[in-house]
């Protein structure tokens, strides 16, 4: 039997990817659909929690520290880019939860509360308050599989300075287990300074132009004469996001629904 | 009590474990660090079932953990079925109902179906993999090792664990 399952496993490791897609959606979509619907009230909950603490607490702070505006006003700004996004993005979109999963690759896939039936198609970008999170992969009726940029696979044409940069940024390997980014192919002459805000150039058709993508740490690679590639500062960390918008419609500049640094 | 009766309380108690995977564990902390409660019911029942039923349990649990996170479906399938394997294997050749022996057991398996997701998927490699395996992964096979012997102190006359070596 032992040997059966292993086998079987190995199977579905090996398979063509459309066969394990199915299969695995095949599962949400049905013994998984209660459990899923569990762990996204649960969800729900503790975010309705972190509200109700969050109104107590301001209702707390202005009955007791009404003098001490600033310190209000610091927790105003951060509710407000929370929400704030929602309101700057132009295009039709859709907020979803992210449940989070027990595996070490949770963070490189997402499963996002939202699927077909609130209009999420396949390839459709995926942002959070910082910037890119990644695409949507795998859409189910009531949820999606969201790929972020710590996917293997993933790639992104992105652009810096006003576009006098233009290059393709994949996931890299920072110090440690550290997911960062690399943005490759850029000029040798093309110099960009550390610290520099890489956003999404809009080229391929999936992403539009203006989402944060990075911030230029430093270069990892010179071809004398030829190219260099740049160490990115991811804008998102996958793992750590609990809320995410997913664009429902093609848009065309999106840099003015994200804070500049 | 018989035979039926205790493997009907276990069943409970590893049920519940399943439903506290989707509802208590997104309430605690840090998501690579919260425990792993499905892998823990896996666990406690392959360490009371033969290989043979342990393994399928472990690919059960295994494409189900996959559809979750379809990185690379099949390697938590894989993972689970060698862990549900091997814990059931341990139990001839170690003595299971022991607390300390238990508490080994639980880290052992959470660090190697880590490993072996990781590797199965091709994710990690080099420092990437040692960093994940050295820092994450110990923590989250922590974390699950107390809460399955919080759980075996709590119903330790279901599952018939001794509390001395």
């Amino acid at each position: 039997m032992f040997l059966t399952c292993l086998s079987l496993a190995a199977a579905v490791r090996l398979a063509p990817l459309p066969f394990a897609d199915a299969l695995a959606s095949g599962i949400r979509e049905t013994l998984l659909v209660p459990f899923l619907q569990l762990q996204m009230l649960t969800e729900r909950s503790r975010v309705r929690r972190t509200e109700f603490a969050t109104i107590v607490a301001q209702r707390d702070s202005a009955v007791a520290v009404a003098g001490q505006v600033p310190a209000l006003e610091g927790e105003n700004a951060r509710l407000r880019a929370i929400l704030g996004l929602r309101t700057r993005m132009s295009v039709r979109h859709v907020a979803g939860e992210v449940v989070h999963q027990s595996l070490p690759s949770d963070g490189t896939t997402l499963i996002v509360s939202v699927g077909a039936a609130d209009g999420v198609e396949r390839w459709a970008p995926v942002v959070a308050v910082g910037g890119l999170v990644g695409n949507v992969q795998t859409v189910d009726k009531g949820t999606s599989v969201v790929y972020t940029w710590t996917h293997p696979e993933f790639a992104v044409s992105v652009t810096a300075l006003d576009e006098r940069v233009v290059g393709i940024a994949s996931p890299a390997r920072g110090s440690g287990a550290t997911m960062m980014l690399e943005l490759r192919g850029v000029p040798y002459r093309g110099d960009v300074p550390v610290g520099t805000q890489v956003v999404t150039a809009g080229l391929g058709g999936v992403y539009p132009r203006g989402i944060p993508v990075g911030y230029v740490r430093g270069v990892i690679d010179e071809r004398e004469g030829w190219s260099r590639s740049f160490l990115l500062e991811p804008a998102v960390h996958p793992a750590a996001v609990s809320h995410v918008l997913i664009l429902l419609a093609q848009a065309g500049d999106l840099s003015a629904g994200f804070e500049r640094p | 009590m018989n035979g039926q009766g205790s493997g009907l309380k276990v069943g409970i108690v590893l049920f519940a474990l399943v439903i506290m995977h989707f509802t208590v564990r997104p309430l605690i902390g840090h998501n690579d660090v919260a425990p792993d409660f499905m892998l823990l019911a896996l666990m406690f029942y392959a360490i009371r079932s033969r290989p043979g039923y342990a393994a399928i349990a472990g690919f059960s649990i295994g494409i189900v953990a996959d559809a979750l996170s379809p990185v690379a479906v099949g390697s938590s399938a894989l993972a689970h079925t060698v862990v549900g394997y091997l814990q059931a294997w341990g139990k001839a050749v170690f003595f299971p109902d022991n607390l300390l022996v238990t508490t080994g057991f639980l880290f052992a398996g959470v660090w190697i179906r880590n490993l072996l997701v990781l590797l199965a998927g091709s994710q990690l490699d080099g420092m990437g993999l040692f960093w994940a395996m050295g820092t994450w992964s110990v923590a989250q096979a922590v974390t699950t090792t107390v809460t399955g012997i919080v759980v075996v102190l709590v119903f330790r006359r279901w599952f018939k664990i001794e509390m001395v070596q």
